[in-house]
């Protein structure tokens, strides 16, 4: 047997163990959805209710509070700056006549998260409680998460915050995707989201976040007995985010 | 066999200096981008995707081109392209590995590259896109070093190759077709979000290709003494014909579909192409400009004439490839994001350290091209060019029948 032989068969014997031993890995690999604490809250189905007849068409409280909460990068330039909510202008009708409302969006923690689905790494994922939540640990930086998502509320690092205002929460590194967690550090340990909170202190009390699976909660009152919208519900994402006067 | 590409006349070298400073120059503007993030692109969170995407998914079809040499030989058993196969396959090997490093240089943690490997993600059409294109790579590496080594000792390629030659037909239809499904299958963008894509994609692959080796022969018969032959040029023309007529005419399949509807979320984005949207209007002159190519290249391919006369099949062929390109290259993917989803109109253009990594990348591909022809022509013994050349070339030119 000359060299070259020898290359070409060990070649390719290591290309086939290798690759058989790779198939093996993709087809034993499971499911999506994760849990990744104990806590008792867990089991539930959280949603949102956003009343905009309450909500402040100038009010940004919700805004700041998410943004000092979760450390949301900000540089003063519309390409760069992240917001896991924001407020759109949406033009609806009232009648035949046409108006302007300031819609407050975020991640609407779809039932059938496309970020999710089109994830090449499964960094982002829906945990059992139905909020979809990215592991920036994990993140490539593709961006395909931001192509899928029909909400445009999907962020990515452009570059590195300075800022850090809640040192007890993380911030992410240029190159990585993020977006809406529910907060879910605060549900977690029985706290509403710092938007909620914040609504509540400015005296709106517009945003409501509860358990969809319980037959009784607030939540499933108002989605039940008054005329809720959620944004694109034809695309069959199953959105968990609904709006009152929309 | 891989020695041949370390051995050369001046003006080889020359060229693979040329190269290599290409590369060096992006390569400075590649570790900016590391340092700083995609900051210094004109990416924004509203056009997330913009020029490495586009050469990716216009390289795809460059790599799935290869096919239509490869077909008519082994299936059609087309003599004429006996020369031309390996040719084909060279061309492809280069160009899926421009895809690959276009894909990481848009990643905004490329050293997390591998975490595509570990955690494979059945979900997402980017882990087929990924299993498709090395599994390609693979393919015609193999077929392209055994057929070429094969005819260096003067024997038949080894029969074991024949299936690996089968398999990698289809598997080029496939490399583009998933290519397409990263965009077709997205609820969130209604300009991609049509069936008409993955094959759109395999027209205008299967045109720009043909196109892109005709210009290659007749700039190989200028430098060396490889000469494809007239059959094999003017059916690569036919091919280039046919395929770029079915482009032409999917595209305009999308534009009754779209506005006959007028279903607005679909019409904007041709809107945003072709007149404007909000007062952005940075892609019209192009889109128009890629018009006009389309319907001089059609005339100029479509015209037996014309097609048979070298000069005027080489003006065709550029008016395919470049009018392809910005079709690709430039408009499908920006034209994907604007207006956003939430109707918002966002400017992209790239910087110059995105074009200056994208000159890095091209000249990878041009580099590993260059040593791979230059080992093609060694084995055949045709890297001198012929002298007389020049006189040949009007014999070479075909009268109308």
């Amino acid at each position: 047997m000359d060299r070259r032989d020898f290359i070409k068969t060990t070649g390719g014997l290591i290309l086939t163990v290798g690759s058989g031993t790779y198939a093996f890995r993709i087809l034993s690999a499971t499911g999506v959805s994760v849990s990744d604490t104990d806590n008792p809250l867990i089991g539930k189905k959280w949603g949102m209710v956003i009343d905009l007849t309450k909500c402040r068409p100038d009010c940004t409280d919700c805004l700041t509070a998410c943004r000092t909460e979760n450390n949301v990068s900000f540089h003063g330039d519309k390409r760069w700056d992240n917001h896991w909510i924001r407020k759109v202008k949406i033009e609806g009708e009232v009648g035949h006549t046409k108006v302007e409302k300031m819609v407050p969006l975020l991640c609407n923690h779809c039932d059938n998260p496309p970020c999710a689905q089109v994830c090449p790494v499964k960094a982002t994922y829906k945990r059992d409680d139905g909020i979809v939540i990215v592991d920036h640990h994990r993140c490539i930086g593709c961006r395909y998460c931001m192509i899928a998502c029909p909400y445009n509320a999907r962020q990515f690092n452009f570059k590195n915050d300075e800022d850090w205002p809640n040192e007890e929460r993380p911030k992410r590194s240029h190159g990585v995707a993020e977006a809406c967690n529910l907060c879910a550090h605060r549900l977690d340990v029985g706290q509403m989201p710092a938007c909620v909170e914040a609504c509540q202190k400015c005296g709106a009390n517009a945003i409501l976040v509860g358990d969809l699976n319980d037959p009784v909660s607030e939540i499933n009152r108002i989605t039940s007995t008054l005329s809720v919208k959620r944004i694109r519900e034809d695309l069959g994402t199953e959105p968990k985010v609904y709006y009152l006067g929309l | 066999m891989l020695e041949k590409a370390l051995t050369g006349d001046k003006r080889y070298w020359g060229w693979i200096a040329f190269v290599l400073i290409m590369i060096g120059a992006g390569a400075i503007a590649y570790l900016r981008q590391l340092d700083q993030g995609l900051t210094v692109t004109g990416l924004s969170r509203d056009v997330s995707w913009g020029f490495y995407i586009a050469q990716f998914t216009f390289l795809v079809g460059v790599a799935a081109s290869a096919v239509m040499v490869v077909l008519p030989y082994y299936l059609h058993n087309f003599k004429a392209f006996s020369k031309l196969t390996i040719l084909g396959e060279f061309l492809a090997v280069p160009s899926v590995i421009m895809c690959m490093l276009f894909i990481v240089v848009d990643m905004g943690q490329p050293f997390r590259v591998q975490n595509v490997m570990l955690y494979p993600s059945l979900n997402s059409p980017m882990f087929w896109d990924m299993m498709s294109l090395s599994g390609y790579l693979f393919l015609i590496v193999v077929i392209g070093y055994m057929v070429l080594s094969s005819e260096k000792k003067g024997i038949a390629p080894p029969k074991w190759l024949k299936p690996f030659i089968i398999i990698s037909i289809p598997w080029a239809i496939s490399i583009h077709t998933v290519t397409a499904f990263l965009y077709s299958g997205l609820s969130a963008r209604p300009f991609w979000m049509t069936a008409v894509l993955a094959p759109r994609f395999l027209a205008s692959a299967f045109a720009a290709g043909p196109a892109l080796l005709i210009l290659i022969i007749f700039l190989m018969r200028k430098l060396t003494r490889f000469d494809a032959g007239k059959d094999a040029i003017q059916k690569l023309a036919v091919i280039a014909t046919y395929a770029m007529c079915i482009n032409v005419f999917l595209v305009l399949m999308e534009v009754f579909t779209t506005f006959y509807s007028g279903m607005p979320e679909h019409m904007h984005h041709f809107e945003f192409l072709y007149v404007g949207l909000h007062g952005n209007n940075t892609l019209v002159p192009w889109m128009w400009f890629s018009s006009a190519l389309a319907v001089v290249a059609l005339v100029l391919l479509l015209t037996p004439k014309f097609r048979k006369t070298e000069v005027m099949l080489g003006f065709a062929c550029i008016a395919v490839f470049v009018s392809i390109w910005i079709d690709k290259g430039l408009g499908m993917i920006v034209a994907g994001f604007t207006p956003s989803q939430m109707g918002e109109v966002v400017d992209y253009w790239p910087t110059l350290n995105e074009f200056m990594v994208s000159i890095m990348v091209w000249g990878i591909g041009l580099l590993i091209m260059s040593l791979l022809y230059k080992i093609i022509f060694t084995v055949r013994g045709e890297t001198e060019p012929i002298v007389a050349a020049k006189e040949d070339k009007k014999e070479l030119t075909v009268p109308s029948n």
